[in-house]
């Protein structure tokens, strides 16, 4: 009992729930036979089991692999900048390998089909726009889906429905125009902060869908645009479609998650990170406040403009169901628990918002949005970081030394705690 | 001219609609200076509560007041569970928080209701037929969300106004720290700001669902014209909030008649060019105090 009083359980909670998930996970499929068997109205509930198991599981699983690498890697990484931006640069590649050789894998991860990975690299785009204005400038914003949707729009309406350019041309085009929008919408945001930010973005996104059905000779209306097999590839794609969209999301994803991790990297991110941080300060030392806020949402802008010609042209479809006022608010949600201030947090943020409905939908079809509202609540008061701060936080810890039980009767040697002792960063914004 | 006072008349009646789930925004602002974006599907969830008390057969005022009060506790529970342990947290953990609550509402009322549109009857006792003065229709159901809207006013008024809760509650919302001092329970006024904001919220809910039909999203367009009344009657100014719901009620009503551009569809384009319009010339509202940020 003593020994279990001197748990840390702050600091190793994965651990525990590890081996929670696993029981968790064991005994789901007992409980999924009790839930077949009986149809009350709760019961869907106990379903729950499987799912929140794996959750666990996987976060157990990540946190030792983490606490492992630390251990191995972080001295290594130490001992020199060079060394460490080496191993930076390995782990993106084998981040990046692991991709680009996804299609001839992907069966092995439930519920993945090239198409949903594909449709998944597109939120990530939409996503790293989101880290760029809100993690990064610190504005936050929640129209994110209707630059989604104007991109949709653009491609539909430029190529198919009202003029007929090629479609790669229009798939260049969104972004422009989207950009051009962001820049505009951004103005406003010059004088609005917080909450008032947020709630004009909303009130952005919200007004979108009834502009698209109130010009129906442009939009189609209520039944959108269809452009099933009206997208010519060109001979050597033609048969493989599937891969061609998938490769060129990956491409374009990687794209502007270097460009925004060179921004972030530099003079430009150094001063966005001072107008979050203090835009007062920031103008007095000379950022051009007004300049960087307006581009940085014309860049977000464009890329979920980008994202949503791309998706637009991989369903061959755009109307106003797709892109509700949810979209918006689920984008932002996948952005949160990626870890809104981390450029790869970006791409655990989109496979949540894809697969995430997926594996709620296990519980209930209807209950998806209610398991996000949940995790995302969860993840406020647990990992406001995200899973990216999540990872940057155990790196940490791993490099202190790991302490399963409080100090007082600890007898784990602090060899490394004079090393990492000016490793902890409180912001995690690696 | 009978024709644009009929409209007038419409307009009137959702403005009263707007303007009440806009108290309950001012409400959750002046007490803990949070935009709460779950308010309208925190509404719905209640209207679809009462709605099943009526489906199992309680009288409508019953229900009608039954929801009330669970919404009421509801919002107790969802301030102390959810925002009480934010408190001093960045503005953003906040409004994500509050966007929580949106989804859990829409999601949890689309899994237990389903998505079928749902008819949700006029108060009991109120006549359906209209009453024609000098050409001009009265609608009996509107004169009923006016009275309702009216006493509501009041009663808070009173409350505010002569009751100890009520003047302690103002006392921790515009001084929390002095407030402190002299005994007042800031937490506790904060709940009941919480609860109360709910209980309008349910209000507004109820009366706008026999209008539109009872759908999970019926709010979400009634919450984005109710944050334009906020803002434009100032977001910490009650009497502003209900003047800000008549002015948008008028604006969209008139404006989808007479803008030609505008038409039934894109009434709430004209909702989004208020709040960006007040947000940019005058941030504070009509009856709103400009807030001075010392740097």
């Amino acid at each position: 009992m003593e020994m279990v009083r001197r748990i840390e359980w702050r600091r190793n909670w994965f651990l525990i729930g590890l081996v929670v998930g696993v029981l968790l996970y064991a005994f789901s499929g007992p409980l999924d036979e009790v839930n077949a068997r009986t149809d009350a109205p709760g019961s869907g509930l106990l379903s729950l089991a499987g799912p929140i198991g794996v959750g666990l599981l996987f976060f157990g699983v990540v946190g030792i692999l983490t606490l492992v690498a630390a251990r191995v890697l972080g001295p290594i990484a130490a001992k020199s900048a060079t060394n460490r931006r080496l191993m930076q640069g390995l782990g993106a590649a084998i981040l990046l390998l692991a991709f680009v050789f996804l299609p001839w894998y992907y069966d092995i991860f439930p519920y993945a089909t090239l198409y949903k990975l594909t449709i998944a690299l597109q939120w990530v785009m939409v996503i790293i726009g989101i880290n760029l204005l809100t993690g990064y400038t610190g504005q936050i914003s929640l129209g994110q889906g209707a630059f989604f949707a104007i991109g949709g729009y653009t491609l539909g309406i430029a190529s198919f429905h009202e003029w007929s350019l090629p479609w790669a041309i229009s798939l260049l085009i969104a972004p422009v125009i989207t950009g051009i929008l962001g820049f505009l919408v951004g103005i406003p945001s010059l004088r609005l902060k917080g909450p008032y930010l947020a709630l004009a973005t909303l009130a952005f996104a919200v007004i979108v869908m009834p502009i698209a059905k109130r010009f129906e000779e442009f939009t189609g209306g209520v039944q959108g645009i269809a452009m099933f097999g009206k997208i010519k590839l060109w001979d050597v794609f033609a048969d493989h479609s599937d891969y061609f969209w998938y490769y060129l999301s990956l491409a374009a994803a990687v794209l502007m998650l270097v460009f925004v991790w060179n921004i972030m990297h530099g003079r430009i991110g150094r001063a966005l990170i001072a107008i979050r941080d203090n835009e007062i300060a920031a103008s007095a030392m000379g950022v051009n406040v007004a300049l960087y806020k307006t581009t940085v949402f014309g860049i977000a802008a464009a890329f979920a403009g980008f994202a949503g010609a791309v998706n637009a042209a991989v369903i061959q479809f755009a109307s106003p169901d797709q892109y509700s006022t949810l979209v918006s608010i689920r984008v932002f949600v996948g952005a949160v628990i990626g870890g809104v201030a981390s450029v790869p947090g970006a791409v655990f943020g989109g496979l949540f918002t894809q697969f995430i409905p997926d594996i709620a939908a296990d519980v209930s079809k209807a209950a998806a949005d209610a398991v996000q509202a949940v995790i995302l609540i969860v993840f406020m008061y647990a990992m406001r970081g995200g899973f990216a701060g999540f990872v940057v936080q155990t790196w940490h810890y791993g490099r202190r030394g790991v302490q399963l039980l409080r100090p007082a009767a600890s007898r784990e040697p602090a060899t490394e705690a004079s090393a990492a002792a000016s490793a902890p960063s409180p912001s995690g914004s690696e | 001219m009978t024709d644009f006072i009929q409209l007038v008349l419409a307009g009137a009646a959702d403005g009263a609609i707007y303007g009440l789930l806009a108290l309950a925004l001012v409400l959750i602002y002046r007490s803990t200076h949070i935009v709460n974006f779950g308010q309208g599907e925190m509404a719905m969830f209640a209207t679809y509560l009462s709605w099943s008390l009526l489906d199992a057969g309680v009288p409508f005022w019953g229900a009608f007041f039954a929801a009330i009060v669970i919404a009421f506790f509801i919002g107790i529970i969802i301030h102390r569970v959810l925002i009480h342990p934010l408190e001093g947290s960045p503005e953003l953990t906040i409004v994500i928080v509050t966007l929580g609550i949106y989804l859990f509402f829409n999601s949890i009322a689309l899994w237990i209701y389903s998505g079928v549109p749902k008819v949700y009857p006029i108060p009991a006792g109120v006549p359906r037929q209209s009453w024609e003065v000098g050409g001009v229709f009265i609608v009996p159901y509107h004169v009923t969300i006016f009275a309702i809207l009216f006493g509501l006013m009041m009663l808070l008024f009173a409350f505010f106004r002569f009751t100890k809760v009520g003047l302690a509650m103002r006392a921790a919302a515009a001084q929390p720290l002095s407030s402190t001092l002299v005994g007042i329970s800031v937490p506790m006024m904060m709940m009941l700001g919480w609860g109360i904001a709910a209980a309008a919220g349910a209000t507004a809910g109820m009366l706008s669902a026999p209008i539109v039909v009872l759908e999970p999203n019926f709010m979400a367009t009634i919450l984005i014209f109710s944050f334009a009344s906020a803002v434009l009657g100032g977001l910490d100014s009650p009497v502003g909030a209900v003047l800000g719901g008549f002015i948008v009620g008028e604006v969209s009503a008139l404006g989808g008649r007479y803008i030609e551009f505008i038409g039934n569809d894109l009434q709430i384009v004209l909702a989004f060019a208020l709040i960006v319009l007040v947000l940019l010339f005058r941030p504070a509202g009509l009856l709103g105090r400009p807030q001075v940020v010392r740097v």
